[in-house]
């Protein structure tokens, strides 16, 4: 017997909200709001908000203000009876610490100078779980840049390097035995506690582990992966963190994350995951950065030296500590792209393309407009069947939204429901790659001497007529070779109609072969040149004037037939 | 708008009872292994019709089935407070979204007050048909949506259940105070095959190219066809296929006869057919 289907939202992907008590009100954030979520079970982020506290803390605190709102939980500024003002953190699940609040380990590796000070051990209030956290005024690293509009001198971000690195160092464990890896590192997770002088500290421990005396823990590709090292799709170390990092400068340093498109938005996890296992962290545009040219070249090292994939010689504390003293120590990777000269430039100017890839089963994922109007040329019946039911609008809207082609496929919505997913691939096919062969019911369409050749062979009835009547020719103009297919498919219709009118006012039958033949013979003249046309009419008027059609003659219609064309 | 709806529902080889369940105008239909129903009216008022599938336990399941069908469908759930059906599309849609949390949070006050029937839920997949002709598919849960398009059977519907298992990841009810997130598809109803609502006793039982081999075939019965093809599958679940495509109006057939191919089928087949 079938499994007894079962609803458990809960462990699923898409985790579905709670209404906790009133409606949702419009949000309020402190943070920039295109900060890509933390993925803590791989699923799909859902927008989460409590409105009020629980009743145990409604008594203790007052509500002021949300200061951020992410998939794991909202915080919330809030007073004291005595005005104190505190960062309330409400969970949306039960949280998991790496360390018992209060212990030794967690005085050791969370010390003030390093993390977010909790102000009393974690706590559940009716059900809820909520921690109460030191007020850091300045907010979160990354809307603390968007404030000042970027690192200001280069000392600041030296300062701003300088105050995560010692922070990563002594989370980590000071390279004491006892190791701890944050696991989500990002400008959303750093604080900046105090302005001047710059007092920065991590936060959110909600993905930290303790690695003991072990030297990595499997992972199982949690946390922000615009900020992930590569390793941690698999495995958790402590190198992971100072990955995260040379991608925390890299923003710093640029004023948009690596995998953040110009509009703010964030490349999608899946390609950021193959970006990351495939290619190194293209440096290029530093060169376009607010970075002064006398500093590129150190600041180059330092991201190549935390951006380098192989963790065992990635740079950690000590190489930061002797970047910092004015040294240079090595770099396991080129850097620069050129130097690379295996592979292009990648980043956020060579993924432009598309920010999220587009999928024909069973073929393969595509970043490029064109390379997917290639691949839909080599096979047209995947992507009919891709492109039936709600294909074609997901298509118009990754071709739109995020390859950014710039064209609006408006024939799509003239033409309506009159055209199936089978006239929808010769289309794309010609706008996305209009070097590719066209095909359309497996014939090749994509000349006018295809045209002609269909048109002068056997069979291929059904396929012409569809043509025909679906006014595809016109609507794939795209390329050398088609820019007079407008013009020949508005002559072919021309003449076939002209051709079924005449035949019609002189009460000849049409019937539904003898309109199949006018329609054959009207794409052969439509799409032929003059000489074509001329020795066409030549053969067929030598033809009816032949002996061989002499019994015709005894048909009334072929008669007058003959007759007008003055045989 | 005229329409055919052609029903056939089956508790399958494994299970006892049947806990699938069709709605159409408040009314909700069911029955271990009950003969095709067809009819054909005239749409109106914006009209759902829905196939829900119970979860829950055998009581349960059946019950909470039921109450969503007969809550979506409520006929005067897209009227308005003057009396006028509603035909704004953007209305028909939130009104569609109100009447499925409504299914889902009544569900649960049910589940909560029998104990018996406590975590009760069902799925749903449905579409509303306005007299213009246009049609919104939504679903909750794993039952589907199928439609032809041009040599190709297309999934319209969404399916909220996680990858290579069976868990839901949301539903009617289900003993869980959700905010449902139903996914919608909009777009003209279209002619024979139309489209085809059905449960997982389908899906699960057969071979999707089988399915789609049927569908595309013309001149058959197609929901009787593909109910057979589940439990010759095995039939090891409930199976549901509802068809329900826009047909021409009757002055303007060719046969114009009293005996239309649906009336035929019910004299037939049924004996009976929905309220016209």
């Amino acid at each position: 017997m079938a499994d007894v289907t079962r609803l458990d939202p809960i462990d699923g992907p898409r985790a579905p909200k709670i209404n906790y008590t009133r409606p949702p009100s419009p949000r309020t954030r402190l943070d920039n709001s295109s900060a890509p979520p933390t993925n803590l079970d791989g699923g799909t982020p859902t927008a989460y908000l409590r409105e009020r506290l629980p009743p145990g803390l409604d008594a203790r605190f007052t509500m002021v203000r949300p200061l951020g709102d992410g998939t794991e939980a909202s915080v919330w500024l809030c007073t004291d009876e005595k005005g104190n003002e505190v960062a309330v953190k409400l969970y949306r699940h039960e949280p998991k610490y790496a360390l018992e609040f209060g212990s030794e380990k967690y005085r050791t590796h969370f010390p003030s100078e390093v993390a977010v000070q909790l102000l009393e051990a974690p706590g559940v209030d009716h059900g809820v779980h909520y921690e109460l956290m030191e007020l850091c005024r300045f907010g979160t690293l990354e809307s603390y840049l968007a404030d000042r509009g970027g690192f200001g001198t280069n000392k600041h971000a030296v300062e701003i390097l300088t105050q995560i690195a010692d922070a990563i160092h002594g989370m980590q464990g000071a390279g004491g035995a006892n190791r701890l890896v944050h696991g989500d590192i990002k400008p959303k997770n750093i604080l900046v506690r105090t302005d001047i002088p710059l007092d920065l500290v991590l936060a959110d421990f909600g993905l930290t582990v303790d690695l003991g005396d072990r030297s990595r823990l499997t992972n199982l590709g949690l946390g922000t992966i615009a900020f992930n090292a590569p390793e941690l799709m698999r495995y958790k170390t402590t190198a992971a963190d100072w990955w995260s990092l040379g991608m925390v400068m890299y923003q710093v340093l640029l004023g948009r994350g690596y995998f953040q498109l110009d509009n703010g938005s964030w490349i999608d996890n899946r390609t950021i995951e193959s970006h990351l296992l495939s290619r190194d962290v293209s440096l290029s545009e530093l060169d376009d950065s607010k970075v002064r040219p006398e500093h590129l070249k150190r600041w180059r090292m330092l991201l190549a030296g935390l951006l380098t994939r192989d963790p065992d010689v990635r740079w950690g504390m000590n190489e930061v500590k002797s970047w910092l003293d004015n040294k240079s120590p090595k770099v396991h990777r080129p850097l620069d792209d050129a130097a690379r000269g295996d592979e292009p430039a990648v980043g956020p100017s060579a993924v432009h393309q598309a920010s999220t890839s587009y999928a024909l089963p069973g073929v393969g994922e595509f970043f490029d407009a064109a390379k997917l109007g290639a691949a839909m040329s080599s096979n047209p019946e995947v992507a009919a069947r891709s492109l039936a039911g709600k294909g074609r609008q997901r298509l118009i809207d990754w071709l739109t939204g995020s390859a950014r082609t710039g064209e609006t496929y408006s024939e799509v919505t003239s033409h309506g429901s009159k055209w199936g997913p089978d006239e929808l691939v010769p289309y794309f096919v010609a706008r996305l790659a209009p070097a590719a062969d066209v095909i359309y019911q497996s014939c090749n369409i994509s000349t006018p001497s295809r045209l002609r050749k269909l048109a002068d062979s056997n069979g291929n009835d059904d396929a012409i007529e569809k043509l025909y009547d679906h006014d595809l020719l016109g609507c794939i103009n795209s390329g050398k070779s088609r820019t007079s297919y407008k013009m020949i498919d508005a002559n072919w219709h021309d003449i076939a109609e002209q051709a079924i009118t005449l035949a019609q006012a002189k009460n000849i039958p049409i019937e539904s072969s003898a309109r199949s033949h006018i329609i054959r013979q009207s794409l052969l003249l439509a799409a032929s040149d003059e000489t074509v046309v001329d020795e066409f009419v030549r053969q067929v008027r030598s033809r009816i004037d032949g002996p061989q059609f002499e019994f015709a003659s005894e048909t009334p219609w072929f008669a007058r037939l003959r007759s007008e064309a003055q045989l | 708008m005229r329409i055919r709806v052609s029903a056939i529902t089956h508790r399958g080889l494994e299970r006892s009872g049947n806990e699938d369940c069709i709605g159409w105008n408040g009314w909700s239909m069911r029955g271990p292994q009950p003969g095709l129903l067809v009819s054909e009216f005239e749409i109106t008022a914006p009209t759902a019709i829905v196939v829900c599938d119970g979860m829950g336990g055998h009581e349960g399941g059946e019950e909470a089935s039921r109450l969503a069908c007969e809550i979506i469908t409520d006929p005067e759930a897209f009227t308005g407070v003057d009396g006028v059906a509603v035909l704004d599309r953007g209305a028909v849609l939130d009104q569609l979204g109100t009447m499925l949390q409504n299914a889902s949070d009544a569900i649960n006050d049910v589940g909560d007050a029998r104990p018996e029937l406590a975590g009760m839920g069902c799925t749903v997949v449905g579409v509303v048909i306005d007299p213009a002709g246009h049609s919104v598919v939504f679903n909750v849960g794993d039952s589907r949506c199928y439609q032809v398009d041009g040599r190709y059977l297309t999934q319209l519907s969404v399916d909220h259940r996680q990858a290579g298992s069976n868990v839901l990841q949301q539903a009617l009810g289900g003993g869980k105070r959700l905010i449902l997130e139903p996914d919608f598809f909009e777009s003209p109803l279209p002619q024979s095959p139309g489209l085809l609502l059905c449960t997982d006793g389908l899906d699960d039982y057969s071979d999707p190219h089988d399915v789609e081999r049927l569908a595309l075939a013309t001149g058959t019965d197609l929901v009787t066809e593909l109910r057979n093809l589940a439990l010759a599958g095995g039939g090891g679940d409930n199976v549901t296929v509802v068809q329900i495509e826009a047909v021409a109006p009757l002055d303007h057939r060719a046969d114009t006869a009293p005996t239309s191919d649906a009336n035929e089928i019910n004299a037939n087949k049924v004996g009976t057919a929905w309220p016209m």
